[in-house]
């Protein structure tokens, strides 16, 4: 009646459905169950037979069984699951998720290595940034790093930081941003440059959409610019510095 | 038998509305169910209703929408001025107009249907005075019993005596109606909300997320929610708290969550049309309202499987949770105490996990084929 869509009602559900590290789909039924799995992707209909996910293309796939949809009860959600799996180098990434009407689908996406943002400290003069790397080689042993912030069509600007293993940590110094800011507002990308490689700052290893209005971090001010770090559309981080208004 | 609903809006969400179209949905398998809307704003409804039960509304305020002559003329010149009818201190006066008094009044003294349930203080109130004499008469009281102005409340006190019943969501609220109500003819019973059959995803435990939902308006105590949890991160940093809901105060707790600098902590996800599937994401939900007139969200988390950290507030969360057992109890208004409640369920995880098991079955209790059940008792009693 609610919430179940196209499953018909009494319809078999799902105990588990997740991806494995392995990118294969496993799904637990309450007792055992031979039907064949199928998937089949939203945008072109095509069919894939199976759970072995690799070489799946990108997009929405639903999931098929005894030709209905595949209903479950597992939310299919787990945050540290998300970070473990981006913890080593892929090129695509595959989630398990139940659609809000109860159904299973997988997400398949191209993914590059980058650094997925876990915490942000906007504060004594300086953006401070924890993350983890994803979808690259963690390094082994602790490492120097850079938190680099590059204006879009502009100067770039350098501070300290360090990788161990996975975890980056760095911080960048918001004063050389506004140094002789003359437009109004000027937007800053923020990177980790580790080993000579720039690594985008994002935080994607979630369910949370539009962070851009959804998450909003403290302003610091320097003299009359107000420098705020944001998430873009595409969930990276970055940094609006705006000269503030006489009568603001 | 037929049944009608009266309530204020049908086309937006909350929980009055959610609430009613589930039991009119349950009691349309054996039953004509009708829900009348006195206002509608968009086309169709925000919230599910099942296909038998008839929708229609009274007052069209969609842009566009004509009143048919010959109230034309009449119908834009009463919109203008204020109701006579409603109490100024009814909550949603201002929805109500001079039009709407006079659509409302015509409306009760045609409605011909054998139970007639209205929703709000407003329209329990319209139904005493107006409705038809063989009509059985019930207004359902959404908000607890000290919830209402003294204005308003003494034309509750001179007209619910003219009801067939009053049905409470508390048994609180049932003592204090009964008080009130002595020696009149009205019956009193109590009726919680019921949980809509069907599956649902469950909670695994294994995200370290506070749920909160519900709109975001200060009788729902988000800013403490939001002190308390910038408490719990003190100590335990690496939990989050997502709260679901948009409303009035909205830019304010954004700007509250800012300066307490939880932005690496706390998301304002906005509405959303699937709150199990995010409840089941989630390991613990917390009600930190002022005042809760049931508290069908700790239901639906009991249902995912998620317990619950509760101010004890009036009324609705001290019946539905047992402390230790399926969730918390906090005292109110103690920013102190629904942290510590907060960090005493985040730290015990096995007694999380105990709890949430519970929560399932204490769900159960609030079947709404349960719950309509009582309702037809409650018809048949009537009706004797």
């Amino acid at each position: 009646m609610i919430n179940v869509g196209a499953v018909p009602p009494g319809a078999r559900r799902a105990v588990t459905s997740r991806v494995d590290d392995d990118d294969t789909l496993r799904i637990e039924w309450p007792e055992p169950d031979d039907g064949k799995i199928v998937l089949r992707h939203a945008e072109t209909g095509r069919e894939h037979e199976g759970t072995d996910l690799t070489g799946l293309t990108a997009g929405t796939w639903t999931v098929w069984k005894h030709g209905e949809p595949v209903a479950t009860d597992d939310p299919g959600f787990s945050l540290d699951g998300l970070l473990a799996y981006a913890g080593r180098s892929r090129g695509r990434e595959v989630r398990s998720v139940r659609t809000a009407e109860g159904t299973l689908a997988v997400l398949v996406r191209e993914v590059e290595p980058y650094v997925e943002v876990i915490k942000v400290r906007p504060e004594d003069g300086v953006i401070a940034v924890e993350g983890l790397i994803a979808y690259g080689e963690p390094l082994g042993g602790e490492h120097p790093a850079g938190l680099v912030a590059a204006a879009r069509k502009g100067p770039e600007t350098t501070g300290a930081g360090t990788v161990t293993g996975r975890r980056f940590a760095g911080s960048v110094a918001i004063e050389p941003m506004v140094a002789g800011q003359a437009r109004r507002r000027v937007f800053w990308d923020l990177f980790a440059e580790i080993r000579g490689v720039r690594l985008p700052l994002a935080a994607r290893l979630d369910d949370v959409t539009d962070k851009k209005s959804r998450v909003r971090f403290p302003a610091q001010r320097v003299g009359h610019v107000r420098v705020r770090p944001y998430f873009t559309d595409s969930d990276s981080l970055a940094v609006a510095c705006t000269i503030e208004e006489e009568n603001a | 038998m037929k049944i009608s609903f009266l309530i204020l809006n049908a086309y937006g969400m909350g929980g009055t509305i959610r609430a009613t179209f589930d039991l009119a949905t349950e009691l349309s398998a054996r039953h004509d169910v009708e829900v009348v809307s006195v206002f509608q704003h968009t086309d169709r409804p925000f919230l599910p209703l099942g296909a038998k039960v008839r929708l229609r509304s009274l007052v069209d305020l969609r842009e566009g929408a004509r009143v048919r002559w010959p109230y034309t003329k009449r119908a834009e010149r009463l919109s203008k001025e204020p109701s006579a009818l409603i109490h100024p201190e009814e909550r949603a006066y201002a929805s109500f107009s001079a039009w709407s008094d006079e659509v409302l009044q015509r409306e009760l003294r045609r409605l011909r249907t054998d139970v007639l349930v209205t929703t709000r203080a407003g329209l329990n109130i319209m139904a005493a005075r107006f409705a038809r004499r063989r009509v059985v008469t019930i207004a359902q009281e959404h908000l607890h019993f000290e919830a209402h102005k003294p204005g308003l409340f003494e034309e509750i006190r001179q007209w619910y005596p003219k009801l067939d019943a009053v049905v409470t969501l508390t048994e609180a609220d049932e003592r204090d109606y009964r008080g009130m109500l002595d020696r009149t003819r009205t019956e009193v019973f109590t009726i919680g909300n019921g949980l809509p059959g069907g599956a649902r995803p469950v909670s695994r435990q294994e995200n370290r997320i506070v749920l909160a939902a519900g709109r975001l308006v200060p009788v729902k105590g988000y800013d403490r929610l939001l002190k308390a949890f910038a408490r719990v991160v003190e100590v335990r940093p690496d939990w989050r708290l997502r709260i679901y809901g948009e409303g009035r105060v909205s830019d304010k707790l954004v700007r509250l969550a800012v300066k307490l600098r939880l932005h690496n902590n706390v998301v304002f996800m906005g509405p959303t049309g699937d709150i199990e599937g995010e409840l089941a994401k989630a390991s613990i939900h917390a009600v930190s309202s002022r005042f809760e007139g049931f508290g069908m969200t700790i239901i639906e988390a009991f249902a995912c499987g998620v317990p619950v950290v509760s101010f004890d507030c009036p009324r609705g969360p001290r019946e539905i949770i047992t402390p230790g057992h399926d969730g918390l109890l906090v005292p109110p208004d103690d920013v102190d105490a629904l942290a510590e409640g907060l960090l005493r369920m985040i730290d015990d995880e096995e007694g999380r996990r105990r709890m949430a098991a519970n929560a399932l079955r204490t769900a159960r209790e609030y079947d709404i084929s349960a719950i309509a059940g009582r309702w037809e008792n409650a018809l048949a009693e009537l009706a004797r």
